[in-house]
């Protein structure tokens, strides 16, 4: 009895002293997933938003913490380690109507694209979906899918849908990592659910290929794009307004990206007490 | 609480993923640590040996992979050794996670077997027992025994490894606990419900050792 209630003291007192350790004032934390490009995007105004009320406003610094996915900075946020993550308004609002200690704060002058990568060798790849995405956009499709899909995938847990199969036509093999609702996620049934699969199933509607959906780790996604695991993976990037319309198919380090398929409004996430 | 409890881990069937993740996460574990167990025994038997062509290589084999992070170790395997091959991400992990534990076992088998009373031996073979009935009836129950609690500690870091299987695109029982917490954005909970199980898992091969131990005395005590 003596020993437990030792070890109990002990693991009480490694607590009171972790969460004695100051906190810099000076400095606010922002979760960003690894690779989103936040931190080149980051503008005073949140700065000003996360410290309202604080007169020493401009001397605050920011620090972007990396995270792999979304529920590590989560974590994160709720222990205090961070202030806010900064991601796009529709993961934000699909956090605050599922855990009810988020709020969120629109950034409307924030972009956040989403398309989808492939190897360069794999141009014939990249060729389906770009076409496909292309297509989409001109005929409205796209715009319908969002309208209707995501904003359902927001509010509600609708029943994931079976992608459609071809017999004999190609398989692609798409890495999904199942931690970025409500664009990719794994519904409670063990399917992967979310926007991105009415995406894949529309494109393979289309162009008469078959997707097998691959599920990986995010920080793994580069890697088993190279080796050849997988044909493409979804891509998300933070940009600025002034360049949005711009950005559209690129080539970076090997890879190609499509025309995004999706660009939200940036957010900035964080707890209902800190605002 | 308890409706918290319903919908994160019950409501829509979340329970069965959380048993599909757990069977991938036992299925690595058991069959990594017979593989294990099995090289581990041979490359003891190596590193003892007086001939330096054996102990040489396994001293080798030894320290590169114990001292090589198991993750890294992992994703060499799946996205370059068998990057071109079908090999199933599961068989890649057994065998990553076999080639690792069997560095350890290996040691430990090592360490265990040095341990024992050298004198015991030479006095069976005075008596004329030969080489392999020493090591049977007097070595290895003895080493057996000073190896126990280690091995058991090797198999509960095994099972904890595998919970970074999910970068091979395997769908393991801390893959399926973040698909939750993702998609009801409850990490917190989740983190301690996929705690609780690993806890239940360790728990479960310490008790399996206590078991043997209880069956163990008691037999002895029936003679």
């Amino acid at each position: 009895m003596k020993r437990f209630l030792a070890i109990i003291l002990a693991g009480l007192m490694i607590l009171s002293f972790s969460s004695c350790g100051g906190k810099d004032e000076n400095v606010i934390k922002v979760g960003a997933l690894e690779g989103s490009g936040i931190d080149n995007v980051l503008s005073e105004e949140h700065n000003a938003h996360s410290s309202k009320g604080n007169s020493g406003v401009s001397n605050r610094t920011i620090q972007i913490v990396n995270y792999s996915n979304l529920s590590s900075a989560l974590m994160d946020l709720e222990s205090g380690k961070i202030d806010s993550i900064g991601h796009d308004v529709c993961t934000a609002k699909y956090i605050a109507a599922r855990n009810n200690k988020i709020a969120v704060v629109e950034q409307p002058d924030k972009i956040i694209n989403y398309s989808m990568m492939t190897m360069d060798s794999n141009k014939e790849v990249y060729d389906i979906l770009n076409n496909a995405i292309k297509d989409m956009k001109a005929d409205g499709t796209l715009d319908s899918l969002i309208e209707n899909e995501l904003k359902a995938y927001i509010e509600n847990d609708p029943e994931p849908k079976d992608l459609p199969h071809f017999e004999g036509a190609q398989t692609i093999k798409i890495g999904v990592t199942g931690d970025l609702p409500p664009m990719d996620f794994v519904a409670a049934n063990g399917k992967a659910a979310g926007f991105n699969i009415a995406l894949l199933t529309e494109i393979a509607n289309r162009a008469k290929v078959n997707f097998e959906l691959v599920q990986i780790d995010a920080g793994a996604r580069a890697m088993a794009l190279s080796s050849g695991k997988i044909d493409a993976a979804f891509w998300t990037k933070y940009i600025t307004c002034d360049i949005c319309n711009s950005a559209g198919a690129e080539k970076i380090d090997g890879n190609l990206i499509t025309e995004s398929y999706f660009s939200s409004t940036g957010s900035i996430i964080q707890l209902k007490s800190d605002k | 609480m308890f409706q918290k409890f319903y919908d994160l881990l019950i409501a829509g069937g979340a329970w069965l993923t959380i048993l599909e993740g757990l069977w991938a996460t036992v299925q690595i574990s058991f069959l990594a640590l017979v593989l294990g167990t099995l090289l581990g025994a041979g490359v003891c038997a190596m590193r003892r040996s007086k001939h330096k062509i054996l102990s040489i290589p396994a001293s080798l084999y030894i320290a590169v992979l114990r001292g090589s992070p198991v993750l890294m170790l992992l994703m060499l395997f799946y996205y370059v050794v068998f990057a071109k091959s079908d090999v199933d991400a599961l068989v890649v992990a057994i065998i990553t996670f076999g080639l690792n534990t069997a560095a350890y076992i290996a040691e430990l088998m090592r360490s265990a077997l040095d341990a024992t009373d050298k004198g015991q031996v030479e006095a069976m073979r005075t008596l004329g027992f030969s080489g392999f009935a020493a090591f049977r009836y007097v070595t290895l129950p003895q080493a057996a025994e000073i190896a126990k609690p280690v091995y058991q500690s090797t198999i509960i870091n095994l099972i904890q490894w595998t919970s970074v299987v999910g970068y091979v695109t395997i769908t393991d029982l801390t893959r399926v606990i973040n698909n939750i917490s993702a998609r009801t954005m409850q990490p917190l909970f989740m983190i301690i419900v996929g705690m609780i199980i690993y806890l239940g898992l360790s728990y479960l091969v310490t008790g399996i050792f206590a078991l043997s131990d209880i069956i163990k005395k008691r037999k002895a005590g029936a003679k």
